[in-house]
């Protein structure tokens, strides 16, 4: 009889080892997919997006913020112009959004940002292949201020090979208030054009969150 | 059943369960492992264009009660938001000299202005936004303040209190002064020579 419950015993313990071993086994080896998925019959689906600039709107009201401007009365800003291409078979969503960098200085990271107008009005110069020459271009960049959207709630789910476009203007308004400029920006500012780098996460998404997918 | 055989299937009964409580977590945390499982991170760009002032709206100048009233009409970006403010500026006609008379903040598209007296002045609007200044619209239409309404405004605002009977008139300042002015046509009289009178 207590041989019995001994091999009982000892063969629960087996099947729980197992278990979880298994478990974290399949775990570690999902976590490790990033960006890809094991797709059937052995296909490696890879998750891929690709982030692009827009159009500038001419018509935009990115204009200096108020100073009565707070938390209870936030300034409008202006709307980032940019489109996510998902070049994936699998629909995501944006989960993320955040100001790109880039080294600079003595071990600093800086904004990448640019502007191809100066305060006093003019325009920045360029080099012959079309970048700035002083590398952000215009001094009117200092007064720009990225603002990261604060959810993503109201983002659309992402069909397989489906673009989203971001420019502010659609119903849930995706963009909007992106972009500020500071209340003691210069005259001279005014009609300049700011290009911002955006690092995008988005992640699989496996089921709409009261979002049908795009087409 | 006998009491000692179901004590032999209790042993057997632990694996089992176990394995079932396995398989039970492992399925109901198979979704949740795949929803967000696969991540991804792109850098790309985005592009945004500040806007440009609008033109102001040429104001209308009214004489109203010793001053020039004006008004316009509001200036709006393309996207159709009003413009943050706006100044007005005055200028007497033909000349290139512009003061600011008022600076309002919009929605408020009006202002008062008291103009010196018998000059033909225009007025110009230009939109604000914080530091930023639009072009001035076209000029207003000239106005001229009669001099009897300023200082009409002159006496009424001298009064102490307003007075229930219009008794006051306003006293129309003699314009131009008379001033004297120092003709080099008058020439000293002779000086009368005595008349012989005959004794």
């Amino acid at each position: 009889m207590k041989r019995k419950f001994l091999i009982s015993l000892l063969s629960t313990v087996g099947i729980l080892v197992v278990g979880v071993g298994v478990a974290y086994a399949t775990g570690t080896f999902k976590a490790n997919q990033d960006g890809y998925r094991q797709a059937g019959e052995g296909q490696a689906a890879r998750l891929t997006m690709r982030v692009e600039a827009g159009t500038a709107d001419a018509n935009s009201a990115l204009v200096p913020d108020s100073n009565q401007c707070g938390v209870s009365n936030p300034c409008p800003g202006g709307a980032l112009s940019f489109s996510i291409a998902n070049t994936s078979d699998l629909p995501i969503r944006v989960t993320q959004i955040a100001e790109a960098t880039a080294p600079c200085g003595l071990g600093g990271q800086c904004a990448v940002v640019s502007s191809n107008k100066n305060g006093i009005g003019t325009f920045a110069p360029r080099n012959a292949d079309g970048t700035f020459a002083g590398g952000s271009g215009g001094d009117c960049v200092g007064y720009l201020v990225f603002v990261a959207p604060p959810n993503f709630d109201a983002w659309p789910t992402i069909g397989a090979n489906s673009t989203l476009q971001v420019n502010g203007t659609d119903n849930s308004q995706l963009g909007a208030g992106m972009i500020h400029l500071s209340s003691n920006t210069p005259s001279g500012c005014q009609g300049a054009t700011f290009n911002v780098g955006l690092n995008v996460t988005a992640t699989e998404a496996t089921q709409a969150r009261g979002f049908p997918p795009l087409p | 059943m006998p009491r000692r055989r179901r004590y032999r299937q209790v042993p057997w009964a632990l694996p089992i369960v176990a394995a079932a409580v396995l398989a039970a977590t492992y399925l109901s945390a198979r979704p949740a492992l795949a929803a967000g499982s696969f991540t991804t991170t792109v850098v790309g760009s985005a592009v945004a264009e500040s806007a440009v002032m609008p033109m102001g709206k040429p104001a209308t100048a009214t004489i109203v009660q010793g001053s020039v009233g004006l008004e316009w009409a509001p200036a709006t970006y393309g996207s159709g938001r009003e413009v943050g403010g706006y100044i007005v500026k005055r200028q007497v006609l033909g000349s290139a000299d512009a003061v600011q008379v008022c600076a309002v903040a919009s929605p408020l598209r009006t202002c008062q202005d008291s103009p010196p007296s018998g000059q033909q002045v225009i007025y110009t609007v230009i939109s604000t936004e914080q530091l930023w200044r639009g072009p001035a619209s076209p000029p207003s239409a000239p106005v001229t303040m009669p001099a009897a309404a300023l200082a009409a405004t002159t006496v009424a605002s001298a009064l102490p209190a307003p007075s229930p009977s219009p008794t006051l008139s306003a006293t129309p300042t003699p314009s131009p002064a008379v001033t004297p002015s120092p003709t080099g046509t008058a020439s000293p009289s002779p000086d009368p020579t005595p008349v012989p009178t005959p004794s």
